[in-house]
């Protein structure tokens, strides 16, 4: 059988990109992928979910279209098997895409599930393929932690909460993380009673604390109840019903999510598992995406850097072209992230917690509240802000935190500049398009140095 | 009767040239021949000489100015001797809207006209062309500027090489980057970039983060025991100490100090004190040193350019070694401290700088270092100078050396001293006779405390 030149196993962001800049480059690839070519991302993960929540805010709008002078019935429910219907249009058209790219770059794709068998071979339906290099994109799962009752026939991960075809009454969501939170979003608007459980004393603790804040204020308001600092000790049924016990409470669930994060699939390295260096259960590589063998990479959620589509598709270019002999490495110092919630919110850089950790007294803050922003109150999207963390002596910016408006295409415009190492005196005077959200961005900046124009005097100290 | 200076016409195709800078002013004496200004022509750049010798009258026409051939600069002939008046057109610079508006009746659309920009850039012509001198042109290629970032003063707009030379140069960089290496003064030049095109980051600067291409794995790698990344301040370091090695003509001299009186005198004064509040033989030798930096003004001496610059402040650095390398904290106007006071600062710092703890100010503007080795008994050294300092003093240990006192054999005790300074700015002679001071003040503490 042919040597092939790259051999990418599972076609998510990371493989299906590796695999596209591999035959960009000039190299004979083939892909191994053991479901749909999109992984997580699409089929389970961003897209679906994402999908989700714009059903649930044109319900917020139908909902509220009376303020606006809106005649309508605001009466509103889901008919769940066309709502996911609907999910599974907009992802086969993105997966259906993927396979176009791929084919269109003459990658030879092969579904089943494949295992390294050696150094430069891969078994993948009884077949044992060659190849100088792999790149290992084996991705992520959702995590389970084994309390008792979380085999319960009630209990659901990401996967199959996005299958449900009849809507749950009353859906209890253990995790508050970003997953959590955005299932919790689109659910509550079709109409589920939702509950949080989340261990950590605040929703999304890895975010900067006013985020935290802003989001659990919002879900609060759409209905969610949001129980932070409870541990679930056990899942159980009782007459008919079932049940999550969290510090002694008794919660009814007609279905439970658990969304308490994911974990690394090392399937894939199959009889290399003990040769490959892992930590945590992860693939350990270098920026160039290396692993202890020197051939074989691993990119995306499978080394457990930054779980995220974004990232990995960064990861696996690299690999990609380190492979065809290129010394590229993946930059992940400025990856934004973001949270689709309603409103959403994004963030890229240090946390003010973060970052006063690190730099002590050197750092500014800067803030826009959306309330201050024309296009926010003409949207009736006053609420959120834009903070903006900046180190003092040479206008660094660290960090910048968004909540509301329009947080998750905005943070590109914050990346970028941070990518760029841009300063804070920069941005806060690049003219922005006015009415705009993004003006909050070059107000926030503004505001770090103490120049604001659209807020008021701050008081001399 | 005076002679005039005029911009030579050097063929027959020129019609200007531009004046790159008078080598003399108004009132110095020349000789004929002797070089008088540096002229550049669209084809070179070259110094014109003094038509006749005598004195300096007049100079009319500026550094930069764009001058038609055989007009007149400048005069040279007797002191008092009247000259004529520059020519009505006179060679002026960029002519401004005021001076326009003066001499031209202020019509009315001048004076609605905006005034210049204090720094107008390199437009581009109607053909999208950057007017500059083929000169210009060549330097800047051959300095890898771009034409656009340069400053035109040249009479048509045009960019002439004066221009080029003035230019900032430098690679490019981020901003954030170029902050970093202005405020602790990091030549850019000297950073490889990691960003496209070369561009230079803040990981560059820091000197942590970027990594050479992997070495290619068949490499004979077997001898090696570690191989590990410099750190910033390791990088930084090692430059200073190469820059310092390399720009300086040094001379160590080295002396003995009899510090017997000293020892005993230390002993005393630490009676009974905590150990935390003990003055060291080194607190001794650095207030010796500033007290003797104080009264040697050039021992305060930088090279700035062709210039000596003199400082005022006696500022004493010491050399701390800490985890991650060496820092020299500086005790400010040390000369002027008493004894305890200069010992208390000597120690904090030397804390903080051992943690990491120093702020940017106290680590800078020192103006000469003392670098103590006498702990590891280092018998003499030649310690590498604390740029920009002219001088830095070794000391060495304190060892037991017999003398005869009165026909009596003693033993006293001798500190070595070896003194490292910059032979560009210190003579031998000036050199020895401020160590000696050191040494007498050494040998007779009691000075040291008043």
């Amino acid at each position: 059988m042919a040597m092939y030149d790259i051999a990418v196993i599972g076609g998510g962001p990371a493989g299906y990109v590796a695999a596209i800049k591999g035959a960009q480059l000039g190299g004979k690839v083939i892909l191994f992928e053991k479901d749909v070519v999109g992984g997580t991302c699409l089929n389970r993960g961003c897209i679906p979910t994402k999908t989700y929540v714009m059903t649930a805010e044109y319900i917020e709008h139908i909902k509220g279209g009376a303020v606006r002078g809106i005649i309508n019935n605001p009466e509103t429910s889901v008919n769940m098997e066309q709502v996911v219907k609907y999910k599974a249009g907009v992802v086969k058209q993105l997966t259906d895409g993927v396979a176009a790219l791929l084919r269109s770059n003459g990658v030879d794709v092969v579904k089943g599930v494949a295992k390294m068998v050696g150094e430069t071979k891969i078994e993948c339906n009884g077949t044992v393929y060659e190849a100088k290099n792999t790149i290992l994109c084996g991705g992520s799962k959702a995590g389970i932690i084994p309390f008792p009752g979380v085999e319960n026939k009630n209990v659901v991960t990401s996967d199959g909460i996005l299958e449900l075809t009849e809507l749950p009454k009353k859906l209890v969501i253990i995790g508050g993380g970003v997953i959590g939170c955005e299932v919790a979003t689109a659910f509550v608007n079709f109409g589920s009673e939702v509950t949080i459980v989340e261990m950590m004393p605040r929703l999304v603790a890895n975010m900067d604390e006013e985020i935290s804040k802003g989001i659990e204020k919002s879900l609060k308001k759409m209905g969610v109840k949001v129980l932070c600092n409870y541990k679930v000790e056990e899942i159980k049924d009782e007459a008919g019903k079932t049940y999550v016990v969290a510090n002694g409470e008794k919660l009814e669930a007609s279905k439970i999510l658990l969304s308490i994060g994911r974990v690394a699939d090392l399937e894939c390295l199959g009889t290399l598992a003990d040769r490959i260096k892992q930590e945590r259960g992860k693939v350990v590589v270098d920026d160039y995406m290396r692993t202890t063998i020197p051939n074989i990479y691993a990119p995306g959620d499978i080394n457990g850097r930054i779980m995220l589509a974004h990232p990995a598709f960064k990861m696996g270019e690299a690999a990609a072209a380190c492979c065809m002999g290129k010394n590229v490495k993946a930059d992940l110092s400025k990856v934004p992230s973001c949270i689709y919630t309603l409103p959403g919110a994004a963030s890229c850089g240090l946390t003010e917690a973060q970052a006063k950790e690190q730099y002590g007294a050197d750092v500014m803050v800067g803030r826009f509240p959306f309330n201050g922003n024309g296009r926010a109150l003409a949207s009736g999207a006053g609420e959120g802000f834009v903070k903006v963390i900046a180190e003092k002596k040479y206008g660094e910016i660290l960090g910048v935190h968004m909540f509301g408006g329009d947080a998750t295409e905005m943070i590109s415009e914050a990346s970028s500049l941070m990518a760029m190492e841009i300063t804070v005196n920069e941005v806060a005077d690049i003219i922005h398009s006015h009415p705009t959200f993004s003006e909050a961005f070059m107000e926030a900046c503004a505001d770090a140095l103490g120049e604001c124009i659209h807020l008021p005097a701050k008081k001399k100290k | 009767m005076a002679t005039a200076i005029f911009m030579p016409k050097n063929g027959m195709a020129m019609e200007e040239g531009v004046l790159v800078r008078w080598l003399v002013k108004e009132g110095d004496k020349v000789e004929m021949d002797q070089p008088i200004m540096e002229i550049e022509t669209d084809k070179i750049t070259m110094e014109d000489v003094a038509p006749a010798s005598g004195t300096i009258l007049a100079l009319y026409a500026k550094d930069g100015d764009t001058i038609p051939v055989l007009e007149t600069m400048g005069w040279i002939g007797e002191p008092g001797e009247k000259v004529e008046a520059p020519n009505a057109a006179p060679a002026a610079g960029p002519t401004t809207p005021e001076t326009a508006a003066e001499t031209a009746g202020a019509p009315s659309e001048v004076l609605m006209s905006f005034p210049p920009e204090e720094a107008p850039k390199a437009a581009p012509n109607a053909d999208g062309v950057i007017l500059a001198t083929p000169y210009a042109k060549k330097l800047a290629a051959d300095k890898g500027i771009d034409l656009a970032n340069v400053t035109p003063t040249g009479k048509h707009g045009e960019i002439v090489g004066a221009d080029v030379e003035n230019a900032p140069t430098g690679p490019k960089a981020t901003p954030v980057a170029k902050n970093i290496a202005a405020a602790n003064g990091i030549d850019l030049n000297t950073v490889e970039g990691s960003g496209f095109n070369g561009k230079i980051t803040k990981a560059d600067v820091l000197g942590g983060m970027h990594q050479a291409a992997p070495a290619p794995v068949a490499v004979d790698e077997e001898g090696v025991e570690a191989r590990v990344k410099m750190s910033g301040m390791r990088k930084t370091i090692a430059q200073r100490m190469t820059q310092s090695y390399f720009e300086n003509p040094v001379v160590t001299q080295n002396v003995s100090a009899d510090v017997t009186a000293l020892l005993a005198l230390r002993a005393k004064i630490n009676e009974g004190k905590e150990k935390a509040d003990r003055i060291s033989i080194n607190d001794f030798v650095m207030k010796a040193c500033a007290i003797a930096v104080s009264e040697h003004p050039l021992v305060r001496t930088i090279i700035d350019g062709d210039e000596l610059v003199t400082m005022k402040a006696t500022n004493v650095g010491m050399a701390v070694g800490s985890e991650g390398g060496l820092i020299v904290p500086v005790i400010k106007n040390a000369d002027m401290l008493s004894l305890s006071k200069l010992s208390a600062q000597a120690k904090d710092l030397a804390n903080r700088a051992r943690n990491g703890g120093l702020k940017m100010d106290e680590y800078t503007g020192s103006t000469f270092t003392v670098s103590n080795m006498g702990m590891y008994e280092v018998d003499s050294f030649s310690p590498i100078i604390n740029q920009p300092n002219c001088a830095i003093m070794g000391v060495c240990r304190v060892r037991d050396e017999l003398a005869l006192v009165d026909g009596e054999v003693v033993v006293k005790k001798m500190m070595g001293l070896s003194l490292t300074f910059d032979h560009r700015i210190l003579d031998g002679v000036t050199a020895a006779q401020f160590e000696l001071r050191i040494k007498k003040l050494l040998e007779n503490p009691m000075e040291i405390l008043l």
